[in-house]
């Protein structure tokens, strides 16, 4: 009995010492944002800034500092944060254009290593003065964290297709034949605003999709669901209107017609087909449309306009060598290990001969049948 | 009448010795050492390991339900089989002992990153202790309790459906392993399955009506259904060469998981991950202390049960970082493997040879 006694006394002590490792919640100051640019003049070195919210909410504390790494630039933050400053409820990286532009993976790697850093972190690409986006009131509510992560998650530019982490960008940044992505965001005069889609290779930024063109890059990349399709000019035989339809759901597809030939040289060669679906809610055109036929001639004008819009993307992306949408994982798919380990897919990418085809129904036209 | 075992017992008991910190890397360990697609690997390791288990089956029949101590006995003298005993329950001890210890460092890492590992060793070591003054039946009841408490995880799994893509699967097999295929990176793999020899341990405590070997297989495969399900949720989430990276996929895929009203649901599951490393703790542990319990005829195992869990404790000391308890656990598992398959033709040769001295 009383060894039993001398074991809970013991047992009692142990369990006291694990209090040395308290998280008092008074004593911690959560960062939510993480900016990292490079530093002017200095090609080595970084412009780190962080956000940590107070307890209130709407204002936060902002650290900045030059230095060589993201640790080291904590350690500066730490010496004036009289709270100490930990990664747990980090909710976004935002790098600055000119790091991105010659690669944001030491810095990404260094953050991701920590335990404490979660795959779900935003990787944003930010453009504008971060001092000024950082401690601004705004209007839509709460500190730029918070809005930050509300709009990227919702990011109406794309319905939230490319809402962008560290497990999408790790995910698509080691896998061989697809390249990752990262949401822009710009300050405006009353808030933040979605610019569109970085584009890399590898891990560096090398190209935009501007933000008009997220929806339909967003179909291109996945599925889409609830999606808007703006059309500025659906070219129908007698006239050139603005439509858009709403609601759109779309599948995508790829199929991939030939793998590169080294032999003969021959490009890959690729078929994007995209099954659209959606409710035409405004249209400026003179057409009647309870009239079926016509009905069919503004879906094939539709088809044309969608196609268009599609191929001049992929062109865009095959300019920068960036195959974001992952026609490579597919191509990888159809060829051997070997043979792909010794295409080098992002050379090979802008050759590939590639196709859009869309197949567009309109669902309903609202509540306006008879026009 | 001593209670026995039934059926489902066994399955949960066996599918909880198999599971332990293993199967947190297990995505990244058939990817390193099998290449693309390295889940089909693993299959036909399962295979292989039931052929092991049912060379266990083997014994169990030609001894007739007999504990291995008795047939062992019935071919060599006590003798020399003491020194055997020795050795494989210092082997069982340290496997415990740095299987619970790699637990415990990888949740120090993730969630105590500044406490003493000891102390949360301690506490480890405190619940082996009070399963291992239980009977086998207790242990068995327990591990069932512990099988439903983390099994609401798998409820997590249509989480991952929408960001799951069969493409990242690629469609080669066995290529870009980290170091080409080579026994070793098989070992490793194999190692996850290790625990289904204790079987053997479970001899006297069935009847026929236990259909022992139909619960060990039902254990066996589930754990092996489980991990596989893993496994492919793995493949399509993350991309391949991301997973041969990533120190602990199934970690990292828990922390996808946003609920609205809890996010990083990752810390909230480690924990329950506990109940796996502890009934294999316990279990090895158990079958040292039978070992144990052998030799000294005259002591009880409820007054083993200290000393042994004492010694798990003690061994948990030898690996203090990552690399050492890897290193440490790479080792035991590899001569356990060796004695997983060692043991059952050793064991039909003594039952041979008990049979010839019977006769003779």
């Amino acid at each position: 009995m009383r060894a039993a006694k001398g074991i809970g006394i013991l047992l009692i002590a142990a369990m006291l010492g694990g209090c040395t490792d308290q998280k008092v919640l008074e004593k911690i100051g959560f960062t939510r944002t993480i900016f990292i640019d490079s530093a002017d003049g200095d090609k080595d070195k970084i412009n780190v800034t962080i956000s940590i919210p107070k307890t209130n909410q709407s204002e936060s504390i902002v650290y900045s500092n030059v230095a060589r790494t993201f640790k080291q630039a904590k350690v500066y933050f730490d010496m004036q944060n009289d709270r100490r400053v930990v990664l747990g409820q980090l909710r976004q990286i935002l790098f600055g254009g000119n790091l991105a532009r010659k690669g944001v993976w030491p810095h990404l790697e260094s953050i991701f290593r920590d335990p404490s850093v979660g795959i779900r972190t935003h990787v944003i690409l930010l453009e504008g003065d971060i001092d000024k986006l950082s401690t601004r009131k705004y209007t839509q509510g709460g500190t730029m964290g918070e809005y930050l992560d509300n709009l990227v998650r919702t990011d109406p530019t794309s319905r939230g297709v490319y809402d962008t982490s560290i497990h999408t960008f790790l995910r698509d940044y080691y896998d061989d034949g697809i390249e990752p992505l990262a949401n822009i965001i710009k300050g405006t005069a009353n808030g933040l605003m979605v610019d569109g889609v970085a584009l890399f290779v590898g891990d560096r930024y090398v190209a935009k999709v501007p933000s008009d063109d997220a929806m339909y890059f967003a179909m291109l990349r996945a599925n889409l669901k609830y999606g808007t399709l703006v059309m500025e000019e659906v070219d129908t035989a007698k006239e050139s209107v603005p439509a858009s339809l709403s609601n759109v759901v779309s599948k995508r597809s790829i199929r991939i017609k030939s793998v590169p030939d080294r032999r003969s040289g021959k490009p890959a060669e690729a078929v994007l087909e995209l099954k659209i679906r959606g409710s035409l809610l405004e249209y400026y055109g003179h057409e009647s449309l309870n009239v079926a036929a016509n009905q069919r001639s503004l879906e094939v004008a539709m088809e044309k306009y969608v196609g268009g819009r599609c191929e001049r993307l992929i062109r865009l992306m095959q300019a920068a060598h960036s195959d974001a949408i992952g026609f490579g994982q597919r191509v990888r798919n159809k060829m051997d290990y070997q043979s792909w380990k010794r295409l080098n897919w992002s050379e090979e990418f802008p050759r590939a001969d590639i196709k859009v085809s869309i197949d567009l129904d309109i669902k309903d036209f609202g509540s306006l049948a008879e026009s | 009448m001593r209670e026995k075992l039934n059926v489902l017992h066994i399955a949960l008991l066996l599918f909880m010795i198999e599971s332990d910190v293993a199967v947190f890397i297990l995505p990244r360990l058939t990817a390193a050492n099998f290449g693309t697609n390295g889940w089909l690997g693993f299959i036909a390791l399962s295979l292989v390991a039931a052929f092991n288990i049912f060379m266990y089956r083997i014994v169990y029949r030609m001894g007739g339900g007999r504990s291995v101590f008795d047939i062992a006995e019935a071919a060599a003298p006590r003798a020399v089989l003491y020194p055997f005993y020795a050795a494989l329950a210092l082997l069982w001890l340290g496997l415990g002992a740095f299987i619970g210890k790699t637990y415990v460092l990888i949740f120090q890492m993730l969630s105590f990153q500044n406490s003493q590992p000891m102390l949360i060793y301690v506490l480890y070591c405190v619940l082996v202790l009070t399963l291992l003054t239980k009977s086998l039946y207790s242990i068995a009841k327990a591990s069932t309790v512990f099988f439903f408490m983390a099994s609401w995880l798998v409820l997590l799994l249509p989480y991952f459906f929408k960001s799951w893509s069969a493409v990242r699967f690629t469609t080669s097999f066995f290529q870009g392993a980290v170091e080409g295929h080579h026994l070793g990176g098989f070992l490793e793999v194999f190692a996850a399955f290790i625990g289904y020899e204790l079987c053997m341990f479970l001899f006297p405590h069935t009847d026929a009506k236990s259909k022992l070997f139909t619960g060990v297989f039902v254990g066996h495969f589930l754990f092996t259904a489980v991990n596989l399900l893993a496994m492919v949720m793995c493949f399509g989430f993350f991309s391949f060469e991301e997973i041969k990276r990533l120190e602990f996929p199934i970690i990292y895929m828990h922390e996808f998981v946003e609920l609205s009203f809890l996010n990083r649901v990752d810390s909230l599951v480690y924990p329950f991950f506990s109940f796996y490393s502890l009934i294999s703790t316990v279990m090895f542990g158990y079958a040292a202390l039978k070992s144990i319990g052998r030799m000294l005829p005259k002591v009880s195992d409820r007054r083993l049960a200290l000393p042994v869990t004492g010694a798990i404790f003690l061994l948990g000391f030898i690996p203090s970082i990552f690399r050492e308890a890897g290193t440490w656990l790479k080792l035991v598992f590899t001569i356990e493997t060796g004695v997983a398959f060692g043991m059952p033709l050793i064991l039909i040769v003594m039952l041979k040879l008990g049979k010839k001295a019977k006769g003779a």
